[in-house]
């Protein structure tokens, strides 16, 4: 019964014949599979879906420019697939065994607020559809909105909606970057609490965005991180704060926090590390997001602290958003309320270092995946 | 609060006119508000009705653009990857939307199955909201609104489950499936009863996998519903049709459309007697007054002012009797509504709930109604009065000089007779026979224009005075038009009455023969539980070879829309053949010996000729789910009373052998061998049932049961009929009672006089009431012969045109003639009664009075 289940989870995929551990927690009508670190992610394969773990995204996050605009703006595109805990023996076609979601945010200074869309469906009807193979590692399709790789190098995403469109080409042009041992991220003290990680910084991104109805020719860099896994939280995990940084050197620097329920406690998990354009890199012992000012959203009544500071060991960043309100609302499509966005990094060494986003889970409650 | 002079003059002589005759004033006042009321009370019933069937496609297609709609009952799912993908496509969201039995619930209950992704934006209002219940920790990841065993429920539906209730157990097919009662759906609309669950549970549990109901689109910004129908329609016309919710409003019109058409008729009725009551009592009245006028005319009043008068008075009596009308109508209304949940006996306008509101602009329409029938009434009377001369008027018993003009009616009459025939030519409106209703309505005024002559022509004036006959006839013939005026109320309640009783039995008696000839087999099955969706084809195989069976055939209907803007038409797939068919089938035409080759033969029964253009010979295809076409030749048409939006019979062998579509049977006939009792064989096939698990799920019935269900629930739903039959009677006689009265007041002289001369008061009375009984007689032998006639028009006209079916001829010779002597009878004794009392009166008070 229990390979039955899984083979309906979609381990069976030609594709994807992971020596996987199964994990069967009780009261789970399926069984997701585990990140293990003993079996490491391989590239161009894994760029691809993993139906077999709970979720899994493609999340892109970088600063454009376009000749048309005097400032600098903020973009992010966010594939999501999540296998939501449901029974996986309704044959209907609609059976949600596989949930297809994105959004896409523009974040334009003049504006002072975000420009947003999403979308969900359930995968295999309604033109919402996943798929990876040798030919095309991935292919993710929702009505207006597409998502593609042939090998992993150039990526294109569609996207089609009355308030927002964009047609983006985006090209690797450091080696892929995998994070935590090999690809495997610890997200807490137990081993099941963790992912597989991969990150594509500084990828350089060219094509057209429409917002309000006016077409921009934009360019500018990405950072693409690709993440699935089954059971990333600890149980006492109220949210985190995490970061994608670009210097301005070609470095690339990736920070998280999972912050406890109870504020007082220490950070239930951190993790950070600093990738120079050479490739080498360099981890750190002691992390700390420091708040240098809060926001509060007059939509929700959330309060956000827009504005950081990140020591790392002996190393400090300054975060400082490009505008204050990036909070997002996708309570429609994922679930969540959190602020995504652009931000300028100063450090004591170099002022400006770089830019890069922040994003801030579960400021309003407990974040679930 | 001070009047106008000229008001308070008006007023102050109504008042007058009023006093003389309080009752018949009230009569007609009466007569005009139950039209009114009743006309008013159809039209609000059905506005209800219609409003809440709109609500209910309103809210279940939410913000829908348009939906594309199965032909027959379901589509192929594949067809939403198809939609999604079309640039004009916003969003498109699957939907199933069925009945299931579901345990403790007296009827199958509509379910949902949506994809909540989709449906947030078409439908958000039927997205259900999970209750967590305290002590109840989420599953990390659990999705109720996705789970596979969670069911939402309507407010309304919650409070109908026990309280604590959290499962609901749904019998689907043979499987009992218990769902989890995972919260509820607050924003269904009021009393909407639904259960609404996940498209893909609904599918995989409720048997509908690969399947679904419709698909509701959203159309993207700048996108028109009905380009995208002209440019996308026929893509999809194989599978389905696309339709606005508005067109599905309009489809939900037209299906009760008739019935209001008859039931206002009714109201015509009444409002034409309330008319043609205000036309008598002011005719009289204005003969009467003809020395009031005169006296008017003397102190300067213009002929002008003195119609204005009678208009004037006239109105009075509509506008009281319209909001009188008016608020009986809204009553009568909100009680149907209330009590009877707008049945009104026939089952078009179900599950109405609610108070019944009342626009503004529909009080004053029905109430104007009113109005205009009394000013109609008013306004021969009105045109009269000043045309006398004034030294006529100043002399005394001038009542029928005042009415000589009336000498020269009979021409009119026909003038209005012919209109009135002219007008059968008229085409129906839709499903609206305009022209019928407009030949009732003339030749009822040219009729009752006739009497007059009618009166002059039986009623001579006898050659010597030996009887009290005599005596009788020679009055009633002096004043021939008093008479007809007087009794045009009578004639014309009379005459209506006597057409829609002419009509109804006609149709009762060809529904009678009907129902025989069509239950030719001597028992019946039927499924009576929404649980069993059809009988089985083991369970008919092992019916079929029973001991004791001769044959016996089963059968299933499915509806199919042939053209978006009418209700459905069902089709019936049961074994026949074409030989069969000309015997059992009512044919009401010629019919053609073999099918068109590579079509099936079909059945089309009346409705179809009309709606469609349907005859023997034409052929037609057939557009089923999944794109199944069917082409069949009609082979002939057959008379069928119960689905008055048509019907196609199919031969089910052949469609199932040649395109391999099979309904689902829930009805069936059977012929035992003769030695074999009913009882027996039933006996037998409750057995047959039991081992097939259909133990109780099935009905048996004869021929006779059925038709005497049949044609109670006929009579049921000609009962407000009736009720209103003998309403307008009533106020006829009431009409006629009055206008005795008022005339005998006006002959106190007369009766003095005859006094004086030695006749004792029992004696005048005898011939008051022979007077009373050859009046009354006419009457109704006119009534009767416009009534006939009206009745042909009911039949050959406006049902044909309204209904879509044909009926014979019948009369119902004893009943009209109990309604005769029952109306000659009756207003022989009320004019009797009334007059009673008046006839003591002295030769000398008389006298005095007259010269003072």
């Amino acid at each position: 019964m229990k390979r039955r289940d899984l083979l309906k989870a979609g381990l069976a995929l030609p594709m994807l014949n992971w020596p996987h551990v199964p994990y069967a927690e009780h009261g789970l009508e399926r069984v997701y599979a585990q990140p293990n670190p003993e079996t490491l992610p391989a590239l161009p394969r894994d760029h691809g879906t993993h139906p077999a773990f709970r979720t899994e995204w493609w999340y892109f996050t970088g600063w454009f420019e376009s000749p048309e605009l005097e400032q600098p703006f903020g973009v992010q595109i966010t594939f999501f697939r999540s296998a939501p805990n449901v029974d996986v023996q309704n044959p209907s076609a609609f059976a949600p065994k596989q949930l297809l979601f994105a959004h896409a945010a523009v974040a334009l200074p003049a504006t002072g607020k975000l420009k947003h869309e999403q979308i969900i469906r359930r995968a295999g009807s309604g033109g919402a559809q996943f798929k990876s193979n040798r030919e095309q590692i991935l292919n993710i399709e929702m009505p207006g909105w597409q998502l593609q790789t042939a090998q992993g190098n150039e990526w294109q995403c569609a996207i089609q909606t009355p308030q927002l469109a964009m047609n983006l080409r985006m090209e690797q042009t450091q080696t892929p970057w995998m994070q935590g041992r090999g690809g495997y991220s610890q997200k807490g003290p137990k081993p099941e609490q963790s992912s597989y990680y991969i990150t594509l910084p500084h990828m350089k991104s060219s094509g057209t965005i429409q917002v309000n109805g006016k077409t921009l020719a934009v360019t500018g860099n990405f950072w693409m991180d690709h993440e699935w896994s089954s059971t990333v939280l600890a149980p006492n995990a109220q949210g985190w704060d995490w970061v994608g940084l670009h210097g301005n050197n070609g470095e690339a620097l990736m920070a998280f926090q999972i912050r406890d329920q109870d504020a007082s406690k220490p950070a239930v998990w951190t993790h950070a590390a600093l990738r120079q354009a050479n490739g080498t890199v360099q981890t750190f012992k002691q992390l700390e997001f420091a708040v240098l000012r809060k926001w509060k959203s007059t939509r929700t009544g959330v309060e956000y602290p827009v504005a950081q500071r990140l020591v790392l060991d002996e190393q400090t960043f300054d975060l400082e958003p490009l505008f204050d309100d990036q909070e997002l609302d996708a309570r429609a499509s994922t679930g969540t309320l959190y602020w995504e966005g652009a931000v300028r990094v100063k450090s004591a060494g170099a002022s400006p270092w770089g830019q890069g986003y922040l994003e801030m889970t579960g400021y309003d409650r407990p974040m679930q995946l | 609060m001070r009047l106008p002079p000229t008001l308070t003059l008006k007023l102050q002589l109504f008042a007058g006119a009023l006093r003389d005759q309080p009752v018949k004033w009230l009569i007609a006042t009466l007569s005009i508000s139950v039209g009114v009321g009743l006309g008013l009370a159809v039209h609000l019933i059905h506005k209800q009705a219609l409003e809440q069937f709109n609500n209910g496609v309103r809210q279940f297609s939410g913000q829908a653009d348009l939906q594309l709609l199965p032909h027959s009952t379901l589509l192929p799912e594949s067809v939403l990857d198809t939609l999604s993908a079309l640039p004009e496509v916003a969003v498109a969201s699957p939907v199933i939307d069925m009945t299931v039995a579901v345990q403790g619930l007296e009827k199958p209950l509509r379910w949902l199955g949506l994809d909540v992704f989709t449906a947030a934006a078409v439908t958000p209002n039927f997205i259900g909201q999970s209750e967590t219940k305290p002590g109840y920790e989420a599953q990390q990841g659990d999705i109720p609104l996705l789970n596979n065993s969670n069911v939402f429920v309507s407010p309304a539906l919650k409070e109908q489950l026990p309280a604590g209730q959290n499962t609901l157990t749904t019998l689907a097919g043979n499987k009992t499936l218990h769902w989890h009662l995972a919260g509820s759906v607050p924003a269904a609309g009021a009393g909407q009863l639904i259960a609404v669950a996940d498209i893909a549970a609904v599918q995989w549990k409720l048997g509908t996998l690969g399947q679904i109901s419709r698909v509701d689109l959203k159309l993207r910004e700048g996108v028109s519903p009905t380009t995208f129908q002209a440019r996308h329609g026929a893509k999809f016309a194989e599978l389905g049709r696309l339709e606005t919710p508005n067109e599905q409003g309009t489809r939900g019109a037209s299906v009760s459309q008739a019935y209001r058409a008859n039931l206002s008729i009714l109201a015509m009725v009444a409002l034409l007697t309330g008319g043609f009551l205000t036309f008598s009592t002011q005719m009289l009245a204005v003969a009467q007054r003809s020395r009031q006028w005169a006296l008017l005319a003397a102190l300067g009043a213009r002929a002008g002012s003195l119609r204005v008068q009678v208009l004037f008075e006239s109105m009075c009596c509509g506008v009281v009797g319209g909001m009188l009308g008016v608020a009986v109508g809204w009553g009568l209304a909100t009680a149907v509504v209330r009590y009877l949940g707008v049945d009104l006996g026939a089952g078009y306008f179900e599950s109405v709930q609610g108070s019944v509101p009342l626009a503004p602009i529909d009080a004053l329409l029905f109430g104007g109604f009113g109005v205009v029938a009394t000013l109609l009434g008013g306004l021969s009377p009105a045109l009269q009065t000043g045309q006398m001369a004034l030294h006529q008027r100043l002399r005394a018993g001038t009542e029928e000089a005042g009415l000589q003009f009336a000498n020269k009616a009979h021409w009119v009459g026909l003038l209005l007779g012919l209109v009135a025939v002219a007008c059968l030519w008229i085409p129906p409106y839709g499903n609206i026979p305009v022209g019928g209703y407009l030949a009732v309505a003339f030749g009822l005024f040219g009729g009752i224009a006739m009497i007059g002559l009618v009166v002059r022509a039986l009623i001579r004036q006898p050659a010597q005075l030996t009887k009290m006959a005599d005596l009788a006839r020679s009055r009633l013939a002096s004043t021939p038009n008093l008479l007809a005026v007087g009794l045009s109320g009578v004639v014309a309640s009379f005459a209506l009455v006597v057409a829609m009783h002419v009509m109804i039995y006609s149709f009762r008696f060809s529904l009678d023969n009907w129902l025989t000839q069509v239950l030719p087999a001597p028992l019946y099955v039927k499924l009576n539980s929404a649980t069993i969706p059809e009988f089985p084809d083991e369970f008919q195989d092992k019916i079929a070879a029973l001991p004791g069976v001769d044959l016996v055939e089963f059968w299933g209907q499915q509806s199919i829309v042939l053209d978006p803007k009418r209700p459905a038409v069902e089709l019936i797939a049961r074994p026949i053949s074409i030989e069969a068919a000309r015997q059992r089938l009512p044919m009401t035409g010629p019919t053609i010996d073999a099918p068109q080759a590579g079509t099936l033969p079909a059945w089309v029964s009346e409705p179809m000729t009309d709606l469609y253009g349907l005859k023997a010979g034409s052929q037609l295809e057939l557009q089923l789910d999944q794109g199944t076409r069917v082409p069949v030749t009609v082979m002939g048409v057959w008379r069928d009373y119960t689905r008055q939006h048509g019907a196609i019979l199919l031969p089910k062998v052949e469609l199932l052998q040649q395109f391999k579509v099979q309904f689902k049977d829930t009805q069936g006939a059977m012929w035992p061998q003769e030695n074999v009792a009913l009882k027996d064989m039933v006996q037998r096939i409750e057995q047959g049932a039991a081992t097939a698990a259909l133990a109780d799920k099935i009905d048996f019935a004869e021929p006779g049961e059925i038709r005497q269900l049949s044609l109670d629930i006929f009579d049921r739903s000609f009962a407000v009929t009736y009720l209103l039959e003998i309403a307008a009677v009533v106020i006829g006689l009431f009409g006629v009672g009055t206008t005795f009265s008022a005339m005998a007041l006006q002959r106190k002289r007369e009766f003095a006089l005859l006094g004086a001369m030695g006749a004792s008061p029992g004696w005048m009375l005898r011939l008051i009431a022979r007077e009373a009984f050859i009046a009354s007689t006419v009457a109704a032998l006119v009534g009767l012969i416009i009534g006939l006639a009206f009745a042909a028009i009911l039949i050959f006209v406006v049902n044909p045109q309204s209904f879509h079916w044909t009926m014979e001829w019948f009369t119902p010779w004893r009943d009209l003639f109990i309604m005769v002597v029952v109306l000659v009878a009756m207003s022989s004794a009320t004019v009797t009664l009334a007059l009673r009392s008046k006839l003591n009166t002295q030769l000398v008070e008389q006298l005095k009075e007259d010269w003072a």
